[in-house]
């Protein structure tokens, strides 16, 4: 319920011209502060085809109370008559307000990602020789290992949710693709097996090359196995996929945009990758930019932080230039963490994975959601 | 009184009639009474097509326990109750050595398990002890499976979703695993000579709505359709011009074509 003069703004937007609310038991102009009024509950215009008599009888006598009947105002004030077809209404309005009244402006990251437009997941991961040196973080164990995890479980946590049917229709729906590549001695896939030397790989086919671990008696499927080799080349790794992804928009310019993942101890040894980060998330498909998130696992035993909105909170140089290099959370994300208002949380995460935040990227049709 | 329905499926752009994911059955349960039940099962879950199957078929063959309201929500005790048994028969179909091999599939199978959307929908003769023999239908939902009731020519009853804009990605469903908050809304109404019913999943009950809320009498449009080929076509067109989601689409219309009223007249 609402005032009766938003109700006339409602009526307004959606249909592409003014009306006036009347008394019909006296004949005079309704006031605008009349509080109760029913929403008006259409988000699509009326057949510009029907007259005005019609779009009352369908829309408006249903809703209204009897007392209340409405006039369609043209655009230089005056009655329409009821004979009027709607378009002719519409046009006495300038061009401008009735284009308003049918076009929608979406925001950004807003599209699912779905069969018709996938999206595109691209991990770029550390494997440099520092990976070898402990993890500060809950698990314990080598930074390699960490980083192992984290990728494992967002890839699992995107496949979980797209597998679906029966035992003779199971599918995994394609609605994204996923890369990820390893910098360290070199830069390459860090897929192996059938899987290796591809940039980008269906859902499918990952799932279908999964390798399978047991501890504990509980078994799961994994893809990335720990590397610790080389240099830490993240300006050189940032550029690959700089290219990799530009090809991709180039063939998908209505998807989601791509999501970058970067995890790493931090410490770059080619040089700034502040300027190469921002050449990637200058990129962006016609839903917006590319978002490019950070996790950082490091040695240093300090409590975990999850998409800080400052960098005031990190513990050293290299967090703080990760978290610079984040990409700021979209609305369409923070809504799922409700933790997370401030409109500066960036997508950072320190001796912590990023799992969740995948949950918080639309992909599908969000009817079931993966649990673990 | 005689019932006549028509049913139509059609499957996502580019699937096989396999991987419908949509059910649908219907029965003549005896001289007073008929059953329909479609389901729809929410493609982000698991073993989905059959559990809609299961549900259908037990709607079908068992009807619900509960005499429903106009509009109230039955007791989620009552609701649990009937879905007991097709949790177990689905459960019992799925071949769990199988999915020791597959630990994700096992795992999404025990954790989320299927879920769908439910429509069942029933004509009973009503005990009013008069000669002249009145009829009623029930319906029960969960979710964006919707009914339509038409009447000279006019929607008079649109349930469970009543505009185009309740429609949306998270519609409640019902689950194959034990869950606290199941719950079905339920309806009825007293059945006239002619009307007609009108049984359908979401995608295409979003575009009925839609067409009736431009002004235009979706109905009229359905009633031209006589066989699978004519659906396939409509469902196709709709497509190209962008009115219907891409979707699973399953129709069914009941119509109340005769009613035996001569008693009546013979009484005037």
């Amino acid at each position: 319920m609402s005032r009766l003069d938003e109700v006339e703004k409602q009526i307004n937007n959606v249909e592409g011209f003014k009306v006036k609310f009347f008394d019909s038991r006296t004949d005079a102009d309704k006031r605008g502060d009349q509080e109760k009024i029913p929403d008006y509950p259409f988000e699509r215009p009326f057949e510009g085809e029907k007259t005005v008599e019609r779009w009352k009888i369908v829309r408006i006598e249903e809703i209204y109370p009897a007392f209340i009947y409405v006039k369609a105002i043209n655009g230089d004030g005056t009655p329409a008559d009821g004979k009027c077809h709607l378009s002719t209404v519409r046009s006495t309005y300038s061009t401008k307000t009735s284009d308003n009244a049918n076009k929608i402006e979406l925001p950004p990251y807003k599209v699912h990602m779905s069969r018709e437009k996938p999206g595109c997941f691209l991990f770029l991961i550390d494997q440099s020789g520092s990976m070898s040196d402990p993890f500060g973080g809950a698990t314990g164990g080598q930074k390699s290992q960490a980083v192992a995890n984290v990728v494992n479980e967002i890839i699992y946590a995107i496949i979980y949710k797209n597998l679906t049917g029966e035992d003779a229709t199971e599918e995994v729906l394609n609605r994204c693709v996923i890369g990820v590549i390893g910098y360290g001695d070199t830069i390459r896939t860090a897929f192996s097996g059938n899987l290796s030397g591809i940039n980008l790989l269906n859902l499918s086919d990952i799932y279908s090359n999964a390798k399978i671990s047991e501890e504990n008696n509980i078994k799961s499927e994994y893809w990335i196995d720990p590397v610790a080799k080389g240099k830490t080349p993240m300006c050189e790794a940032l550029s690959y996929a700089h290219e990799v992804l530009s090809k991709w928009i180039s063939q998908h310019k209505d998807s989601h945009p791509p999501v970058v993942i970067n995890v790493t101890d931090g410490e770059s040894t080619d040089g700034d990758p502040l300027p190469h980060a921002q050449k990637i998330t200058s990129l962006s498909t016609e839903d917006g930019n590319i978002l490019l998130f950070n996790c950082h696992l490091s040695s240093t035993q300090a409590h975990p932080i999850l998409f800080p909105s400052t960098e005031v909170v990190l513990p050293d140089e290299f967090s703080r230039k990760l978290f610079e290099m984040s990409s700021i959370l979209p609305e369409t994300m923070r809504s799922g963490i409700p933790q997370f208002k401030s409109n500066s949380t960036r997508g950072f995460a320190f001796n912590a994975g990023l799992t969740d935040l995948v949950r918080f990227i639309k992909i599908g049709t969000e009817k079931a959601t993966a649990d673990r | 009184m005689y019932i006549a329905c028509q049913f139509y499926s059609c499957p996502k752009y580019g699937k096989t009639a396999n991987e419908y994911q949509d059910a649908f059955k219907h029965s003549l349960v005896s001289r007073v009474s008929s059953r329909f039940a479609i389901a729809d099962g929410v493609t982000d879950s698991i073993y989905q097509k059959m559990w809609a199957d299961a549900l259908v078929e037990y709607f079908v063959d068992q009807g619900f326990p509960a005499q429903p309201s106009k509009t109230a929500i039955t007791n989620d005790d009552i609701v649990n109750k009937w879905l007991a048994p097709i949790k177990q028969k689905w459960h019992a179909s799925i071949d769990w050595v199988k999915l020791e091999k597959k630990p994700m599939r096992k795992a999404k199978t025990e954790k989320v398990g299927a879920l769908a959307t439910f429509l069942g929908f029933e004509i009973v003769k009503v005990k009013n002890g008069s000669s002249q023999p009145r009829y009623s239908w029930r319906a029960y939902s969960c979710g964006d499976a919707n009914l339509f009731v038409v009447r000279n020519n006019k929607l008079i009853k649109s349930f469970p979703i009543i505009t185009s804009l309740e429609f949306n990605d998270t519609p409640k469903s019902l689950c194959s695993l034990q869950r606290p908050d199941e719950s079905i809304s339920t309806s009825m109404g007293l059945i006239k000579t002619n009307d007609t019913f009108i049984l359908c999943t979401d995608a295409m009950a979003k575009w009925f709505l839609i067409q009736h809320e431009k002004g235009d009498w979706p109905w009229n449009t359905l009633s031209l359709i006589n066989n699978k080929r004519q659906f396939n076509n409509f469902i196709r067109e709709l497509r190209t011009k962008d009115e219907i989601e891409d979707d699973d689409n399953t129709l069914a219309i009941v119509n109340i074509i005769w009613f035996d009223n001569r008693k009546t007249n013979r009484r005037k």
